[in-house]
């Protein structure tokens, strides 16, 4: 195996730890604010590991290349305006209404 | 079997937990998990892809990417009306 396989391996495992790290915090959390946090977690950081596998593999001036790096900025991209959708939902949900309560200004 | 294909398989039994929140939890938790559920699958199809070594594969994951987006979007639209 030479180095650059190495460093395939590396970045595919550590792109496979973070989602599964994510699901599992996904799990362990009790509120949607907190998982939402793993959700953005997990569109950023494995598709970006994941891609620059892929990249270090093929090549960044390849078809698989681009595309993973296409796929890896969508997911980053797309996951923050989702994220802020939910998060308002969220809100909307449970406080109804987006402003600060009179006690959350209190707090700071 | 490459390592692309063992993190394949490895993604699709992470979606188990996403489907235990998804069964269980409230309404706006399986929403976030459904988020979560179709990051992973992307991320699946591009471990595929790659292990596969069939560059046509990829125009699956770029699409399922941006109705990533869409789908979620339209699902926080409808439920913002309704009181689930």
């Amino acid at each position: 195996m030479s180095a650059r396989d190495y460093a395939v391996d590396l970045l595919v495992g550590g792109g496979i730890a973070a989602e599964v790290v994510c699901c599992l915090g996904l799990l362990a959390m009790r509120s949607a604010i907190d998982r939402l946090h793993y959700v953005g977690a997990a569109a950023t950081l494995g598709p970006a590991l994941i891609a620059a596998a892929v990249c270090v593999r093929e090549g960044l001036v390849s078809s698989q290349g681009m595309n993973a790096v296409l796929i890896a900025l969508l997911l980053a991209f797309g996951s923050a305006s989702v994220a802020g959708a939910t998060a308002r939902l969220i809100r909307l949900r449970e406080r109804g209404a987006l402003e600060s309560t009179p006690a959350e200004r209190e707090r700071g | 079997m490459n390592v692309w294909l063992i993190g394949a398989t490895i993604l699709l039994a992470a979606l188990l937990p996403c489907g235990v929140v998804i069964l269980r939890a409230p309404i706006l938790d399986s929403l976030v998990a459904l988020e979560l559920v179709t990051t992973l699958a992307t991320v699946a199809l591009v471990l595929l892809a790659e292990g596969y070594h069939r560059s046509s594969y990829f125009a699956v994951p770029v699409v399922l990417a941006f109705l990533n987006v869409v789908g979620a979007l339209i699902f926080v639209r409808f439920l913002a009306d309704r009181r689930l």
